[in-house]
């Protein structure tokens, strides 16, 4: 118990949608791994972007903000291989119905816990701090959210993971302080599905509840 | 003879009661953790054979918490302003200092204790007793070390995981650097050994509703968003002690192994 879990989750969603994306400073990338790298780093520039767009605009109901975020959860994030490691070693024994009808829920269950956050944004900044290749075609981009404009505050450490498919780059997980969010969904399912005795239709039964 | 005293006096101290059930129960613990083996991949990277007795204990707490902690964390957030707040958490880390110091030498992290003894030095200073982070304001940062991170550092593993009455979720590991860590606090002895055990009390009072008054909204979310809360706080625990103790190098906290699925 202490100040990195407290700031973890608080920062989840802030994270998630993205916040002022901050020009990042010009660094001379040599290799090729390097420039992919940039290129995972523009992604995020981007997706904070487009994220802050909605999030910061207080016209829009909450209904539409949700809307928003599900779209961008939609482009930007490889929420199938999500959904298929949070489900872990149960994945196989799943018809496609009820992979469908899982992946649906999933991304549901995403959208209304982000969304019962998106009203704490209150100008926080967001900042890159590097990118990396990692592995075959997954990449590392590292961030930090930084207390609004003249208040104080922790810093959040936020990293990335990114991984091409198809020449598109796709968000697969966010890690906040040490916390990635598809290692808890996963630990949090398997504990369902153990208790549901490896049935998909109890676990889906308790989406549908959280939804 | 010196050790004597003080070892009398630490046997007599007000907490040897809760000391010795510790022990009395980590040893039970590590007698029935051989016979059982769980699968850790099925419970958050962790060993869970007590998870029945764990639940049942995490339920309590839950309880516990609902009528008693989390009000006064309430309180204390509605009547005492932020920066008061974050000066008594400030305050609180201050007096950390030295088993941070000691266990950043014992994990060979010389850089960690020399940070940590500037810090020390510069707010109990400058930083009026440590109430103020003037250290923190210039860089040199906050580093939370315990033993249970410096065993870890050895090579140790978490051994089975437990939840704690009152105190919360740990491991066997994590809870018993949390007594090392209480014997190699010059603090205890000094306040033992002068008859003022009660400052311990406070202070550790004081903690719980620092901490949880800091987890209030992180705590209500993580519940929120959880299918399986007991499940999740386990998850959330060992991910958060693994990227403690690798403060060293963050990246290796970080990449899980994220297989490649066909499409």
């Amino acid at each position: 118990m202490n100040k990195f879990f407290l700031i973890s989750f608080s920062a989840l969603c802030l994270a998630f949608t993205g916040l002022i994306a901050h020009a990042v400073s010009d660094k001379a990338y040599a290799s090729a791994a390097d420039a992919n790298a940039k290129e995972a780093e523009d992604f995020i520039a981007q997706l904070s972007n487009e994220g802050l767009a909605f999030l910061a605009n207080d016209k829009l109901s909450l209904a539409q903000k949700k809307a928003r975020f599900k779209k961008l959860l939609d482009n930007k994030f490889d929420i199938k291989t999500i959904g298929q490691f949070a489900l872990g070693v149960h994945w196989r024994n799943v018809s496609d119905n009820e992979k469908a009808e899982y992946l649906d829920l999933f991304e549901k269950m995403v959208v209304n816990v982000y969304a019962r956050r998106f009203n704490e944004y209150q100008g926080q900044k967001f900042e890159i701090t590097g990118a990396s290749k990692r592995g075959k075609r997954d990449y590392s981009v590292s961030s930090r959210i930084l207390p609004p404009q003249g208040q104080k505050g922790p810093k959040v450490s936020v990293d990335w993971r990114l991984r091409e498919k198809n020449g598109n780059l796709k968000v697969i997980d966010i890690s906040v302080e040490g916390i990635s969010m598809i290692m808890t969904q996963r630990d949090d399912f398997a504990a369902v599905m153990q208790k549901g005795k490896g049935d998909i239709a109890f676990l889906l039964a308790e989406l549908r509840k959280s939804n | 003879m010196n050790i004597l005293g003080v070892t009398r006096n630490f046997v007599a101290g007000s907490q040897k009661r809760i000391m010795r059930s510790f022990l009395v129960g980590f040893s039970l613990i590590a007698l029935t953790g051989c016979a059982s083996a769980p699968d850790p991949a099925l419970t958050g990277g962790i060993s869970d054979p007590f998870e029945g007795m764990n639940r049942a204990v995490f339920a309590f707490n839950e309880g516990a918490d609902a009528v008693v902690l989390k009000p006064i964390a309430e309180g204390y957030r509605f009547i005492v302003p932020a920066p008061a707040r974050t000066g008594v958490r400030n305050a609180l880390r201050n007096l950390k200092s030295p088993i941070i110091f000691g266990n950043e030498i014992l994990q060979g992290d010389f850089d960690g204790a020399g940070k940590a003894f500037t810090r020390a030095a510069i707010n109990s200073l400058v930083g009026v007793g440590g109430l103020f982070d003037v250290a923190g304001y210039e860089g040199i940062e906050y580093e939370e070390e315990d033993f249970g991170q410096t065993l870890a550092v050895w090579g140790l593993g978490h051994g089975p995981f437990m939840i704690a009455p009152i105190m919360g979720p740990g491991s066997f590991r994590d809870f018993s650097g949390k007594l090392v860590d209480n014997v190699m606090d010059p603090l205890y002895w000094w306040l033992n050994n002068t008859d003022q055990e009660e400052w311990l009390y406070a202070r550790l009072g004081t903690q719980a509703i620092s901490t949880r008054e800091e987890l209030l909204d992180v705590l209500a979310e993580l519940k929120m968003g959880a299918i399986d809360y007991y499940a999740t706080v386990r998850s959330v625990y060992v991910q958060n002690r693994a990227a403690l103790v690798a403060d060293q190098n963050p990246d290796d906290a970080f990449f899980n192994d994220i297989p490649d699925y066909e499409d």
